[in-house]
């Protein structure tokens, strides 16, 4: 399959810095990641999410192929609603984390950054009589707003009434004649929203979103999701790392009697956890993954992913420890460097304290 | 299409700001509020203690000697019964043209630690006022007293009733107020909606308002105060406390009660706000506004009296409609108060602050948010002259669907199988295990009453095949029936105050108002129709029934969701319960049955086979005389001639001997059953059942059997249905309800 490159990638701004994500190609940074970041976390950050994939499951099975590949229930998941859930292979290793979209007939799943393709060989690896699995993401491109204003924007952009719809509750609407698909989510711990727009018409979208919000490219919104403690699967999931290792738990549903890699999943829930995953802050130097965490020179564990947080101006990163040291507040060392173990969010957003009007 | 004008002749009041009308408006027009601190020790508890109370003396003054020693709750309401009668000046109504629609939030609690039946207020308010009509108890939580004008509007619409009281009441009550604390919704100072928008004080009153047809009050000279244009009821689908953030399920309610008034936003002078001052309340509130009426938002003026005399809860929209009725009289808008010179600056809406304002005005709107996502939006006007004026058009209606979920099976199918088998399982428990019925991080929080009502409804839903598009599910309407809600939730609330008042299980204070399940229901399956909640005993679900053929009769549903659920107090036995039995035991039971009813028209587009048509009801309620005359006034409003099949609502005690006697003296021609004797007495939801099973029958040939009767109470064994199958298939049935003592009913159901 073709790298995915952004249909809109002809009106970013000049300058913009491009890198490789799985399938596909994304945009790093537009600017700088200081103003990008400081657009997510203080105003209003526009995201060309286009190294997503948007694959539609249809036909007569296609709720119960979904409730077989995805680990949360959707049975119930109506034309209104939308939810992030994981996929997971049978050895309950993650495929992918994926924005499940409820439609009237449908069920459309987002894929995370560049693991679209991956995600589209496992669900048709897995496919069933009755189930449609078709890839439509050469028909839209997928846009997010993030940040504390992003509802602001939503008002000037498209319509005041849809900024305080609740959380995961999506609605189909208008923008300028177009008909779009609108959602409530969010990533960032800020006021998260995203609008589903036909391809033809996503420039025209894109350009003028940009005269409202700030565009922020891959690396800045990765940070704000770390700072927030929102996973970002391919820097967490591991060669043989269970999603209770990850701390993944809140993204499956044991209570449904079955989904593809749920024996493994409630084999982990039963098992005893060798590792869990933790926040840390500390140092400047940016560990990288793999690098041993010791006690009192007794290696512990290591590091998962690790970036620099503009928000807390020092290193922040992931380690994977023993469960009963897997707790915050705890100095360990990672390399040379003294760091603390954190609850998250790590950094509080500044959405909590800010209504919309 | 122009229907009957209804207008408002009667208003009573007593609330913190006045002992009646004349006291109420005078305070609400000078900006003196009511909110005083709570005197009562108990609330020392509570770091927020104010509320609007009214004094005793205000009471009893008011009150003959007779009454005096009556609950407060009842109280409160005869106070402002007898104020709109008087104002009105009725004096001769015939009884069985006189009605009471009384809205209700909290249950009226007994000396010994429990409750009464909900519909015990209505009942007294009845009896001492001579009114044996038409008698609902709504209890749509906050919304209710607004929501007993609108169904007042109807019975007079259905030609059952003259002349019907309309009102709300509810008491300051301590287990409501820790309740409201441990939600932190109180403010700690006398409430700034609005403006401040901290919280809420809660408040105590009744309000009445006499509702007849226009040519009716002119025919006997009475002066018509003001017309209800209309009124829309929609359902947030939303959350159980919280309102929808975007003010969508507000904003519904309101367009639907302009449209039923045939009016534009543009028409509308002055909006009655409901004001909680709540956060959330307030901010849901400004984006009805805007939504509704666009630029035009900011200039149209929108004051809520809460800020004078506290949330009043079940009453609270009865007291908005009397201030609105009083506004139009006089053409003042009353104030919000509590407004600070800043609030008043950056104010975006204009919220009428601290002093009332001349204000000629033809439209008012008053609005009520609930609890459960139940919204009530009132359209008054001024009152027109006499007019030309169409019937209610008689739309045929059927059941589609059945969902019953009880000990004797889960769904229509299991249900079908026992009936023919003659199975029973009295008392038994219903089972849920083995499918979900809602997304299970709704499940996991929900109590059982919300559980049986969710599946109940889904079955239903699935029995009849419907499948609708979203914008359609926007428009099915819910109603709910149930006796005495969630006895697990009341129980588990009551306890945990009783613990420490201070720590009250907030979860299940959301759950104890009554129609907490019936917005359950709506929020799992998304619907968003017209909502409402009755409580009157077993027999809510005939009079549920009616109001959700009223519903698709005046065009605003063409799906309706008829749901009734109580469940067992106590464990129940295994007594054997053979109803109109001399020897019959009886057993109290858990259950929950839904009816998908439709009009017909809807189900024959879509190719649906309905069960039956509903071709008619009548009910009656409690006066002077005895039981068996009650059943006797019910079965009078009815053509019972051509009925094979009588499907009773005797539970096996002894009223089941009033029952028997008047059916087989005026309907000899059928034979009698009931099916408590399958699952022993489940509430609202034996109502509900035999509905279904009746249904059932004349679809099927088959129906629930009384397999152990010997010695019946009235008539010969030969009168009853001892055996699942009929002699042949019936061709009408008659399904009787019962809250004995105060409402009996019959629905009758043709085969299709």
């Amino acid at each position: 399959m073709e790298p995915l490159t952004s249909p809109v990638k002809a009106v970013h701004p000049e300058g913009a810095v491009y890198g490789t994500v799985l399938d596909a190609e994304v945009a790093l940074r537009f600017s700088t990641l200081d103003a990008e970041y400081e657009a997510i976390r203080e105003r209003a950050a526009l995201l060309d999410l286009s190294g997503e994939r948007i694959v539609e499951l249809s036909g007569g099975a296609a709720v119960d192929f979904a409730q077989k590949v995805l680990a949360r229930d959707v049975e119930y998941l109506t034309a209104e609603r939308c939810m992030t859930s994981l996929v997971l292979a049978e050895d309950g290793t993650v495929v992918d984390q994926v924005v499940v979209w409820g439609r009237e007939d449908s069920l459309l799943l987002e894929s995370s950054t560049g693991a679209g393709t991956r995600l589209l060989e496992h669900l048709r690896a897995h496919a069933e009589p009755g189930v449609e699995i078709t890839d439509r993401t050469a028909e839209y491109a997928l846009f997010g707003l993030e940040g504390p204003y992003a509802w602001g924007v939503v008002g000037r952009l498209i319509d005041g009434e849809l900024a305080s719809l609740p959380f995961e509750s999506i609605v189909d609407s208008q923008w300028d004649g177009v008909d779009v698909l609108f959602g409530r989510t969010g990533v960032t711990g800020e006021y998260g929203y995203k609008v589903l727009v036909p391809r033809e018409s996503a420039e025209r979208l894109w350009t003028k979103a940009l005269e409202h919000a700030v565009p922020a490219g891959q690396d800045a919104v990765e940070l704000a999701m770390l700072e927030v403690r929102q996973p970002v699967v391919r820097h967490e999931a591991g060669e043989g790392v269970d999603v209770l290792e990850m701390g993944a738990g809140w993204l499956v549903d044991i209570t449904k009697d079955e989904f593809v890699g749920r024996d493994a999943v409630v084999a982990a829930f039963e098992g005893t956890a060798e590792r869990r995953t933790v926040g840390f802050s500390g140092g400047a130097e940016v560990p990288a993954p793999g690098t041993p965490v010791t006690v009192g020179g007794e290696k512990i564990g290591e590091v998962v992913h690790a970036v620099h947080s503009i928000g807390l101006k020092s290193s922040l990163g992931l380690l994977r420890l023993p469960p009963d040291l897997a707790a915050a507040g705890l100095t360990v060392t990672v390399g040379d460097t003294e760091v603390v173990t954190l609850t998250s969010p790590y950094v509080t957003p500044k959405s909590w304290s800010t209504p919309i009007i | 299409m122009a229907l009957r004008p209804v207008v408002i002749t009667g208003v009573g009041v007593i609330c913190a700001v006045g002992r009646d009308p004349e006291e109420f408006w005078a305070r609400l027009t000078a900006g003196a509020g009511g909110i005083t601190a709570v005197e009562d020790e108990r609330f020392a508890a509570f770091e927020a203690r104010f509320a609007g109370q009214v004094p005793d003396e205000w009471v009893d003054a008011q009150l003959p000697a007779e009454d005096t020693g009556l609950d407060r709750t009842a109280r409160l309401a005869l106070v402002a019964a007898r104020q709109a009668v008087a104002h009105a000046g009725l004096t001769d109504v015939p009884g069985e043209r006189f009605g009471l629609v009384l809205g209700k939030c909290q249950a009226t609690p007994t000396a010994s630690g429990g409750y009464q039946p909900m519909h015990a207020t209505g009942d007294v308010v009845a009896g001492k006022l001579g009114m044996t009509g038409p008698r609902i108890l709504v209890s749509t939580a906050c919304a209710a007293g607004g929501n007993a004008v609108g169904l007042a509007k109807d019975k007079i619409l259905t030609g059952e009733a003259d002349v019907v009281l309309a009102g709300g009441v509810d008491p300051l009550l301590f287990g409501t107020y820790a309740g409201f604390a441990g939600l932190q919704a109180l403010s700690a100072r006398p409430c700034g909606p609005y403006s401040r928008s901290d919280g809420l004080n809660l408040g105590e009153g009744a309000a009445f308002l006499v509702v007849e047809a226009l040519d009716h009050a002119l025919a006997r000279g009475a002066e018509p105060l003001a017309e209800v244009a209309g009124y829309g009821l929609s359902a947030d689908a939303y959350h159980a406390t919280a309102p929808d953030p975007t003010g969508r399920g507000g904003t519904t309610a309101m367009r639907r009660a302009l449209a039923d008034a045939g009016l534009e936003p543009d028409a509308v002078d002055y909006v009655n706000g409901h004001g909680t001052g709540t956060p959330a309340n307030d901010a849901m509130e400004k984006k009805v506004m805007r939504a509704v009426f666009g630029e035009r938002a900011s200039k149209v003026p929108t004051s809520s009296i809460k800020s004078f005399i506290g949330h009043t809860l079940g009453a609270a929209g009865a007291v908005e409609a009397v201030a609105s009725v009083l506004a139009l009289r006089t053409a003042t808008a009353p104030p919000t108060i509590g407004f600070s010179d800043e609030a008043i600056a950056t104010s975006t809406l204009d919220f009428v602050p601290n002093v009332a304002r001349p204000l000629p005005m033809d439209v008012v709107v008053s609005n009520n948010y609930a609890f459960g996502g139940n919204n009530a939006s009132l359209v008054l006007r001024r009152p027109g002259g006499p007019r030309e004026y169409d019937e209610l058009p008689a739309a045929e209606v059927v059941v589609t669907g059945l969902g019953p979920v009880t000990g004797l099976g889960t769904g229509i199918a299991e249900v079908a199988e026992a009936v023919a088998n003659g199975r029973t399982a009295v008392g038994a428990e219903p089972s849920l295990e083995g499918r979900t019925f809602a997304p299970r991080s709704l499940w996991r929080h929900m109590n059982n009453l919300s559980r049986m009502a969710i599946a109940a409804s889904r079955l239903a839903w699935e029995d009849a095949g419907l499948k609708l598009p979203r914008a359609a599910l926007d428009n099915v309407g819910v109603i709910f029936a149930t006796a005495a809600g969630s006895v697990e939730s009341t129980d588990g609330f009551d306890e945990s105050v009783l613990a420490n008042p201070n720590k009250p299980a907030v979860l299940s204070f959301s759950n104890v108002v009554l129609n907490a399940t019936g917005g359950a229901v709506c929020q799992t399956l998304g619907l968003r129709g017209p909502t409402t909640t009755i409580c009157n005993g077993n027999a809510s679900a005939s009079i549920a029934l009616d109001c959700a053929v009223e519903t698709i009769r005046s065009g605003k549903a063409d799906v309706v969701i008829v749901v009734a659920a109580d469940e067992a107090p106590s464990s129940a036995d295994s007594t054997r319960v053979d109803p109109y039995d001399r020897n019959s035991g009886e057993a109290p039971a858990s259950a929950s049955v839904a009816l998908v009813v439709e009009s017909a028209a809807h189900a024959a587009a879509r190719g649906a086979t309905p069960y039956a048509r509903v071709l008619g009801s009548a009910h009656a309620s409690g006066g002077a005389d005895d039981e068996r005359s009650l059943v006797e006034r019910a079965l009078a409003g009815l053509p019972t001639e051509g009925v094979d099949l009588v499907v009773g609502a005797a539970t096996g005690g002894a009223t089941d001997e009033a029952e028997a006697g008047a059916v087989l003296d005026t309907v000899p021609s059928a034979r009698l059953t009931a099916t408590a004797g399958l699952t022993g007495d489940a509430g609202a939801a034996t109502g509900a059942l035999n509905l279904a099973l009746a249904a059932l029958a004349l679809r099927d040939g088959v129906a629930p059997a009384i397999t152990g009767l010997d010695s019946p109470r009235a008539g010969t064994v030969e009168s009853y249905v001892t055996k699942p199958e009929l002699p042949a298939t019936p061709a009408k049935a008659l399904v009787l309800s019962a809250a004995p003592g105060s409402v009996r009913g019959g629905t009758l159901l043709g085969a299709v």
